[in-house]
């Protein structure tokens, strides 16, 4: 197994096979967060693939002591979801609340209460409860300083526990 | 510490952050907040269930190819083939510039080895002429004739001999008061006008003081021909505003040739002045006078880079010159087949290229006034 030097040294160097062989490791999970930060699958595929070919046309702009290949690589998927809404006009992810989801969102309520929070709030807390970013690859990710990742966990969790105590009659809201 | 104050570290204990110790101490003991620390945990868990629930579609097989420099494939593929020492070549590439640098010495120094100096003459009222003088031929000579300030001056330039890098200008100006018919005047026709001699060195600005008109700069530097187009300050080919060019020209009556004036214009022959025509004479056909100005009694004539077209008198007429007429497409032309020259004291067999002043009318019409 690379570490992310090793690896960041090769795909900058235009080595496709270990190029590809992190697309394969890293795009599944990318796909499910960009389909949660965007709602809607068909735009997460498309989204996602943008996001590896900027990185493979753009992967001497790595560097590992600005962070890890990781944190680079959702950096610019965050940005090129940003785009997607840029373009789409759809400032408020809540305007594509209605997309269809698939087939385990459909059956999931933290998914559907997920998508209420503003994009910033469910990018910090999937990268964090889900991916396990560390707070310096936060804030890496989000540009913002590693103190203020704290103070904005807190606050989408707070968020995020509000609307769960607000859900409909028939939502759960105690957690086992 | 209170509960809100604590809340934001149990957001951190979550996240396997170290908290002060007052918050630790606090949420150790607070049942509030020990139940909002399970809640974020459970919150987390929630989170982290949903996504496995995901079934991760399985990702599209790709190719991944980086559009390359062609340039730096190139080198690469060069440098990696290559069959000579690449010591040796780039022992090769150092003696090629060695060898361009000493040729580009050579060449800012062969200005000096040239035959022509093209002399620039600047008045207290902008550039005059530009004039190219050959050191093999001393005879030329270039004259200027026009109003500086309140008087009028004429001024010409010959070289009269080299000495190494520099030359020796013989220069002669007059003044002339207003009012005085200065188009008379030729130095020609007033030998004993003095004659100033100065050594002139090309690359070296010289300043002449002439009485009532005030300073000529003289620049110059060595050519080694004799300039084509020597109309106009900085030898640009195309014309000035409100100039018109007139070189070598050839005058074409219904497609055949009615005149040849490269006698009398070899080079070009340049006018900017709204108040004068370019008067060309072409014997046997009679006078023409060319102006940008509407003249009375002209026709437009159509202009296309070096040639000025025109229907009159039944017959379909053209000037084909050797540069750029004007800067417009249409020139007013005023044909007089009968003007005789002789009245002028002109001999009527010999073509000549000349401008003559104009008058405006009221009506804002141009006229001709004979006068040069």
């Amino acid at each position: 197994m690379l570490d992310d030097r090793e690896l960041g040294k090769k795909i900058s160097a235009g080595d496709a096979r270990a190029f590809d062989v992190w697309y394969r490791e890293t795009a599944p999970r990318l796909s499910v967060f960009l389909r949660h930060l965007l709602g809607n699958p068909q735009a997460a595929e498309d989204v996602m693939q943008d996001t590896f070919t900027q990185v493979w046309r753009c992967s001497q702009g790595f560097d590992p002591d600005r962070g890890t290949l990781r944190a680079w690589l959702y950096g610019i998927a965050r940005k090129q979801a940003a785009e997607y809404w840029r373009r789409y006009k759809a400032a408020d992810p809540l305007e594509i609340e209605n997309a269809a989801p698939g087939g385990a969102e459909a059956s999931s309520i933290m998914a559907d209460l997920l998508r209420r929070l503003p994009a910033d709030q469910r990018t910090l807390l999937w990268l964090r409860e889900v991916e396990g970013q560390s707070y310096a690859e936060l804030a890496a990710i989000l540009d913002i300083p590693i103190g203020t990742v704290r103070s904005r966990l807190f606050a989408a969790r707070e968020a995020l526990r509000a609307i769960w105590h607000s859900a409909p009659q028939g939502v759960p809201n105690e957690l086992h | 510490m209170n509960c809100i104050e604590a809340a934001e570290f149990a957001s951190a204990l979550c996240d396997g952050e170290i908290i002060p110790p007052a918050a630790a101490e606090h949420i150790g003991t607070c049942p509030v907040c020990q139940a909002l620390l399970r809640e974020y945990l459970g919150l987390g868990a929630e989170l982290r269930r949903t996504a496995s629930l995901e079934q991760p579609a399985p990702v599209p097989a790709r190719v991944w190819t980086r559009p390359r420099n062609p340039l730096t494939a190139f080198l690469q593929k060069g440098w990696g083939t290559m069959r000579i020492p690449r010591l040796g070549f780039a022992a090769m590439i150092a003696g090629i510039v060695v060898l361009a640098s000493t040729l580009a010495v050579v060449k800012v120094g062969a200005h000096s080895t040239g035959t022509v100096v093209l002399l620039n003459t600047v008045g207290p009222n902008g550039p005059l002429m530009d004039c190219p003088l050959s050191t093999q031929d001393t005879k030329q000579a270039c004259d200027w004739y026009g109003k500086m300030g309140s008087q009028n001056l004429a001024y010409r330039v010959r070289l009269l001999s080299r000495d190494g890098s520099r030359v020796l200008l013989a220069i002669r100006t007059r003044t002339y008061t207003k009012g005085e018919n200065l188009s008379s005047f030729t130095f020609d026709a007033d030998p004993a006008e003095a004659v100033k001699e100065v050594w002139f060195e090309p690359g070296e600005p010289l300043k002449l003081d002439v009485p009532d008109v005030g300073a000529l700069s003289l620049t110059g530097e060595w050519m080694d021909h004799m300039p084509i187009l020597m109309g106009s300050h900085g030898q640009d080919i195309s014309p000035g505003p409100g100039e018109i060019r007139i070189a070598s020209p050839l005058l074409l009556k219904d497609k055949t040739l009615a005149g040849d004036l490269v006698s009398v214009v070899s080079g070009v022959f340049s006018m900017d002045n709204q108040d004068r025509a370019m008067w060309i004479y072409v014997p046997g056909q009679g006078s023409f006078l060319l102006s940008l100005s509407p003249m009375k009694g002209a026709v437009e004539a159509h202009v296309t880079f070096s040639r000025i077209s025109f229907e009159e008198g039944g017959h379909s007429w053209e000037f084909v010159t050797g540069a750029p007429v004007c800067r417009g497409d249409y020139i007013w032309v005023l044909h007089q087949p009968d003007f005789k020259v002789n009245a002028m004291g002109h001999n009527g067999d010999e073509p000549f290229v000349k401008t003559q002043l104009l008058v405006q009318t009221a009506s804002g019409e141009w006229v001709p006034t004979g006068r040069q």
